[in-house]
């Protein structure tokens, strides 16, 4: 783990930003998603555009088709015993189209990712519209 | 329609069969499939060509070979179910290959660039044809599937001039057009006979040959309006479409007492030349109103009989000779070797003068007896 923190880096700002995403949603009626990327230059993890997505659908149309990226997402559910539960999850997107080079550069800073912005756990999707069946996923697992 | 009277230049590379060939722009490269590796000719002396390179990356045997006019890069596809692209590197001569996954898993049949060099199309045995298109941001080289609605083995991809509509032949006896516009890669093309709004794997136009053969071969018409193919029950059939929802405007088909063709090329908007399993080629014209087959390239027995000088002389001992030796009647040596000019199946018919708008003027044949021709039409 320490190994990847010498070769990803965060900024201060995205760490703050990253805390009071956590913190902020849990409270929120809608789902609301953030996306970051590596860039590839300097090794960053950063957010991909300064929007917080509330729609899932919008959320899948902004994904690009051939690179990956990571989305944290909180997501307020209705289970079926009638409690509400916002789970706070990381979605890593890896579509088959991208290069191997895209595919070990997130890879190795998935855990990173994972320590750094406290999710509950990661969730696999490899295109688009894996996201739309989302809601399922995240009640089935609970 | 009167056979050539020129000559065909005959290049008789080497003992192997060939199974895709092509020339670059200036027609001084030819590169040609052998096995697993792709060999370059150089033009040499007055009509020779020598070997001036091999290519070699590809595990199991090339299946597809294609050099693009302008940039010269070079994409082979293979059983192994890779494709690679080859840059050139300058003087140096020696080549650069990219790798391209395809993610198919099966073997990869035909490989052909788009005639605006930035997208090719990739078909094969896994029911998928892959479309390629290089992504800046990534350096890497994408491929998009086209699945539906393909049942079996993609044999053959042929591209409109506008790069978006492809053409594809398989064996499940269906010759269809799809789009293969790439966001991001490709412009909105202009409206045409074929559809209007195109997104990705749209079909635009399927259809069947009726005895359900094998289909060997696609070709649009220089214009893009007009859609042949050739299929494993002997017969050309052409399609003319009409617009996008509307059942084609004609739908006329060839059938001949040849055997099937494998390959076939439009000359003009009204004349096609096809090739195949007969080891000849053959002219077919015709339009809208209907088609025919016109003629063969091979000149024929009864012109190049008669005192020409290449038929050994049938004298009474060659006659006994050959009786004794080989028990064959007839001294003279046709038996062993065919009256055409390919001693084995035409596979491959390209544009060698000509093409791209132009009338083709000049083809180039390649074939199993490893033979590359040159012909005049």
């Amino acid at each position: 783990m320490s190994s990847e923190s010498r070769l990803y880096t965060f900024s201060q700002d995205t760490k703050a930003a990253l805390r009071k995403f956590r913190l902020g949603t849990s409270r929120a009626k809608d789902p609301q998603a953030i996306i970051y990327q590596i860039d590839k230059s300097n090794m960053e993890i950063k957010r991909a555009d300064d929007e917080v997505y509330t729609n899932v659908q919008e959320l899948a149309d902004e994904l690009p088709d051939n690179s990956p990226r990571f989305v944290l997402l909180s997501y307020p559910l209705t289970l079926a015993s009638g409690r509400l539960s916002v789970p706070y999850v990381m979605i890593n997107y890896l579509p088959p189209t991208c290069s191997s080079e895209m595919r070990m550069l997130y890879a190795g800073a998935k855990e990173l990712m994972r320590n750094q912005s406290e999710v509950g756990r990661i969730i696999e999707i490899d295109s688009a519209e894996d996201l739309e069946d989302i809601e399922e996923r995240l009640k089935g697992e609970d | 329609m009167p056979s050539s009277t020129t000559k065909p230049e005959i290049h008789h590379l080497f003992h192997a069969p060939i199974a895709d060939h092509s020339f670059s722009a200036s027609r001084d490269t030819l590169a040609v499939a052998r096995s697993t590796t792709i060999e370059l000719y150089a033009r040499s002396g007055a009509d020779g060509f020598r070997l001036e390179d091999e290519l070699r990356g590809h595990d199991k045997t090339v299946t597809g070979v294609d050099i693009a006019p302008r940039s010269g890069r070079i994409v082979t596809c293979s059983q192994d179910r890779n494709a690679y692209v080859w840059e050139p590197t300058g003087k140096g001569g020696a080549w650069k290959p990219t790798l391209v996954l395809l993610r198919i898993n099966r073997a990869a049949t035909c490989v052909r660039w788009a005639p605006n060099e930035t997208k090719f199309a990739v078909g094969s045995g896994a029911r998928i044809i892959a479309v390629c298109y290089f992504e800046e941001e990534n350096d890497w080289w994408v491929s998009k599937h086209v699945k539906k609605p393909l049942r079996s083995t993609v044999t053959s991809v042929a591209w409109h001039p506008n790069s978006v509509l492809l053409a594809a032949g398989s064996t499940d006896g269906h010759a269809r057009v799809f789009s293969s516009f790439v966001k991001g890669t490709d412009e909105r093309p202009e409206a045409s006979v074929w559809g209007e709004r195109l997104p990705f794997n749209t079909v635009c136009g399927e259809y069947l040959n009726p005895t359900a053969g094998w289909i060997h071969d696609v070709a649009f018409s220089p214009s893009g309006n007009a859609l042949a193919f050739c299929a494993h029950d002997s017969s050309v059939t052409i399609v003319y479409p009409s617009s996008a929802d509307q059942p084609p405007q004609a739908v006329l088909s060839v059938t001949t007492q040849l055997l099937p063709f494998t390959s076939l090329l439009w000359t003009t908007e009204t004349e096609l030349v096809a090739a195949g399993y007969d080891c000849g080629v053959y002219r077919l014209s015709g339009d809208t109103n209907g088609w025919q087959l016109t003629g063969s390239l091979e000149k024929t027995e009864s012109s190049s009989r008669p005192g020409l000088g290449e038929q050994r002389e049938e004298s009474a001992l060659n006659m006994f000779r050959s009786m004794d030796l080989r028990g064959q009647r007839g001294g003279l040596q046709e038996d062993t070797k065919l009256k055409t000019t390919h001693q084995n199946s035409i596979s491959t018919l390209r544009p060698y003068e000509g093409g791209l708008g132009e009338e083709v003027r000049r083809i180039s044949t390649s074939g199993v007896d490893g033979r590359v021709v040159v012909w005049t039409l």
